[in-house]
């Protein structure tokens, strides 16, 4: 783009980017747009991406704390730190789970996330974290 | 379900969504009009929120480094305004291949500078003489004084509303009013 098309762009884009959005409201209103209208379905996008936002931090955080404790449960298993496998032990009785989860050497990731799907995370560190230690 | 990143999130909780929506808004109707038939029979508010959903899912990167977070979605909605423009531009083409002569799209600006192609020979043009041909279009196309003052001022760099107002001893909607002319003007001299 040639410095004179560019500077163009640049003095359009510039100039939406930094209106005031009552004027452009009232030009909007002068063209026949029915501005309270579009304000109230604006109004409500914007809450559906706030909301959205906030639910995708729920969730990353969530998952952070989910592979914590998929870790530590495995470091368990390796080192064989018998509070911790017992707490695994008694979910998976709890559950009612199946033979394969019985065999703690060989459970996965997934596995493990499945055997501890439902409990409080929060709690679920808290309590690993004091039998480990 | 988008999948917003951290940084993106981190700037939605400071950004006036609604105002920058609107901004969007406004712009895209000086680019595309009001014509539902540019929107794929969208709104133009409509075709912001995909615009706005769409920069937000990932599909764009964001360096955060280079631009702030309001000018990378207006530069996806730029992108997203330019691939619209061309979409229309296929369909006409179709249209006159079929000898059609009624279309529905006559009215769609062509804007080179939006359809992502280098036009090596504008670059090879000096600026200056550059500057003085479009001031002679603009001029011939009965141009305000006022419309030809704004042209001025991007020449100077002076970008801003505010800046270009107080330098030009007008309020801003007196301003922004000659801008949308200006651009509809720019159209068919560009």
């Amino acid at each position: 783009m040639s410095k004179l098309k560019n500077n163009i762009d640049k003095g359009i884009t510039e100039f939406y980017l930094n209106l005031d959005v009552n004027i452009i409201k009232e030009s909007l209103k002068d063209d026949g747009v029915d501005v309270l209208k579009e304000d109230e379905k604006i109004s409500k996008f914007s809450k559906r991406i706030k909301f959205m936002n906030k639910a995708i931090a729920v969730k990353e955080k969530t998952d952070n704390l989910l592979d914590i404790i998929v870790s530590k449960f495995q470091e368990a298993i390796e080192k064989n730190i018998d509070r911790p496998i017992a707490s695994l032990k008694k979910l998976i009785e709890d559950k009612e789970l199946s033979v394969q989860f019985r065999n703690l050497d060989k459970l996965t990731e997934e596995e493990i996330k499945e055997i501890i799907k439902g409990k409080n995370l929060v709690d679920l560190m808290d309590e690993l974290d004091e039998e480990i230690d | 379900m988008l999948k917003i990143n951290n940084e993106i999130s981190e700037a939605l909780k400071n950004c006036d969504i609604e105002s920058l929506i609107r901004k969007m808004q406004a712009f895209t109707i000086s680019k595309l009009g009001y014509n539902k038939k540019n929107y794929d029979s969208l709104e133009p508010l409509d075709f912001v929120f995909a615009v706005f959903e769409k920069a937000l899912s990932g599909v764009r990167n964001w360096d955060k480094d280079k631009i702030d977070f309001e000018e990378f979605v207006f530069g996806s909605l730029k992108s997203d305004i330019s691939a619209s423009i061309e979409k229309q531009k296929r369909r006409k083409e179709k249209f006159d291949e079929e000898n059609i002569d009624e279309s529905y799209i006559l009215d769609i600006p062509v804007i080179s500078d939006e359809v992502s192609f280098e036009d090596t020979t504008t670059q090879k043009i000096d600026y200056k003489i550059e500057k003085q041909n479009f001031l002679n279009k603009l001029k011939a196309a009965e141009a305000t004084d006022l419309e030809i003052l704004i042209f001025e001022c991007w020449c100077d760099e002076i970008f801003k509303p505010q800046e270009i107002a107080d330098f030009l001893e007008q309020d801003v909607t007196t301003i922004y009013n000659a801008l949308k002319r200006l651009q509809k003007r720019r159209k068919n001299i560009l």
